[in-house]
């Protein structure tokens, strides 16, 4: 009974100590992520904060959250918590959303509306950044539709991203991939505000 | 019947095969990707590093989110949501004022000649109140007459028209104004040059609350 206590707390001793370092680890990855965010609140543009712990994505500017969107699900694929901001390079999607081109001598009398609006645009795209981070955002599933295709890009993911994170390390780059699903409207808000060259953070989970 | 057992058989090997060889570059793939990356070797640094305590740690995270929520404007401030074509007159965390308005189309002009072309986006961003107007008239540019398809006139004069930008225009610089609109039914849709449109109402207080300097945030 004696030696089965010592057991016990032995694994409490060892269990407890393992927990204290990856708090400390946390708090250490979000103390450097909190001086990157302050740089970038810095200057005067709009930058993106993906919090994976709290399930929410920012839209800031100067440390003010403009808009707070959900995180509905989040997956992580590849080298460990990404400690730095980055810059987004390319944002990509299926079909991308087109700008209307006005021909001269149609008045805003005809009614028609032609511009490019927040439900034009997509809710599943890819948001390429510098450093080797990849985040896909998709909707949540809904209905069998948004099912199938969820099932298809996921596949599709499955089979594509051990390539890119084995061609990523050969080359000894590194990959982070963050797939997160959110509200459709949430999503198309995310692609609406960010553009080439917006910063973001991501917290890890 | 052997044939067919034959070909099954070396289908079945096929998929053997591509089943491991998958396999091997997911493993090696995962493998490398999270052990060999270079995040993988900063963390480990960090941690060596970090020989601070817990405690301290948590309060240098602390002060540094204090630092970043200093950076919040102690007077009024303006948000402009242009995807959802709202406005929102706020003080610290809080909304003093909801507006419905019209953001930039982001349709494009091109001009016949083919050297000039414009993007009737609203500009993104955090932005300063620069001017004030009553009653302002509107200068119109040149692209204001391509669109029309009209010539755009050499005389100063004739650019200028009054009475479309409401009671009151809040410059933002570079051309771009919170102003009013004769177009109330387009409240909510994206349909101006850039221009942030507002109902009179709402026009009428932001006027009469926010002062030159007021700091707006556009995304």
């Amino acid at each position: 009974m004696m030696r089965l206590r010592f057991i016990l707390l032995f694994i409490a001793l060892i269990a407890g100590s393992a927990s204290a370092g990856d708090d400390k680890e946390r708090y250490i990855i979000e103390n450097r992520l909190l001086k990157e965010e302050l740089v970038l609140a810095r200057k005067p543009n709009i930058y993106f904060v993906f919090n994976l712990r709290e399930k929410i994505a920012y839209i800031n500017s100067r440390g003010i959250h403009l808009r707070e969107l959900q995180i509905k699900d989040s997956h992580y694929w590849g080298s460990p918590a990404p400690g730095t901001a980055y810059r987004l390079k390319k944002k990509s999607t299926f079909i991308e959303p087109s700008r209307e081109i006005i021909k001269p001598g149609k008045s805003e009398g005809d009614f028609k509306i032609e511009a490019l609006e927040l439900t034009d645009m997509p809710s599943r795209y890819t948001l390429f950044f510098d450093g080797g981070l990849t985040i896909f955002i998709r909707p949540e599933t809904k209905g069998i539709v948004s099912g199938i295709s969820n099932f298809f890009y996921a596949s599709k993911r499955f089979l594509t991203r051990p390539v890119a994170m084995l061609r990523s390390s050969l080359w000894g780059k590194p990959y982070t991939a963050i797939v997160i699903v959110m509200d459709k409207n949430d999503a198309r808000a995310v692609y609406w505000s960010i553009s080439e060259g917006s910063g973001a953070v991501a917290y890890p989970s | 019947m052997f044939n067919k057992l034959k070909y099954l058989r070396i289908i079945i090997r096929i998929i053997i095969i591509l089943s491991i060889t998958f396999l091997a570059i997911e493993s090696a793939g995962y493998y490398l990707g999270t052990e060999g990356g270079s995040f993988g070797s900063q963390e480990r640094a960090a941690r060596k590093a970090g020989k601070t305590s817990l405690k301290a740690l948590k309060a240098k995270n602390a002060e540094l989110r204090k630092r970043l929520k200093n950076l919040t404007p102690d007077k009024i401030y303006i948000v402009v949501d242009t995807g959802r074509n709202m406005l929102y007159l706020k003080r610290g965390d809080g909304t003093i004022r909801e507006a419905v308005v019209s953001c930039g189309s982001g349709s494009i002009l091109e001009d016949p000649s083919g050297n000039r072309r414009w993007v009737f986006d609203t500009p993104r961003g955090e932005y300063r109140m620069q001017t004030k107007q009553r009653d302002p008239v509107w200068i119109k540019p040149d692209w204001a007459f391509i669109e029309e398809a009209e010539e755009i006139p050499k005389d100063p004069r004739k650019r200028v028209e009054a009475g479309v930008l409401g009671d009151y225009a809040l410059g933002l610089g570079n051309g771009y104004f919170i102003h009013g609109t004769l177009y109330t039914r387009m409240l909510g849709r994206n349909v101006t040059h850039g221009c942030i449109r507002v109902g009179d109402k709402d026009l009428k207080n932001i006027y009469r609350v926010a002062g030159l300097g007021t700091r707006i945030y556009i995304f």
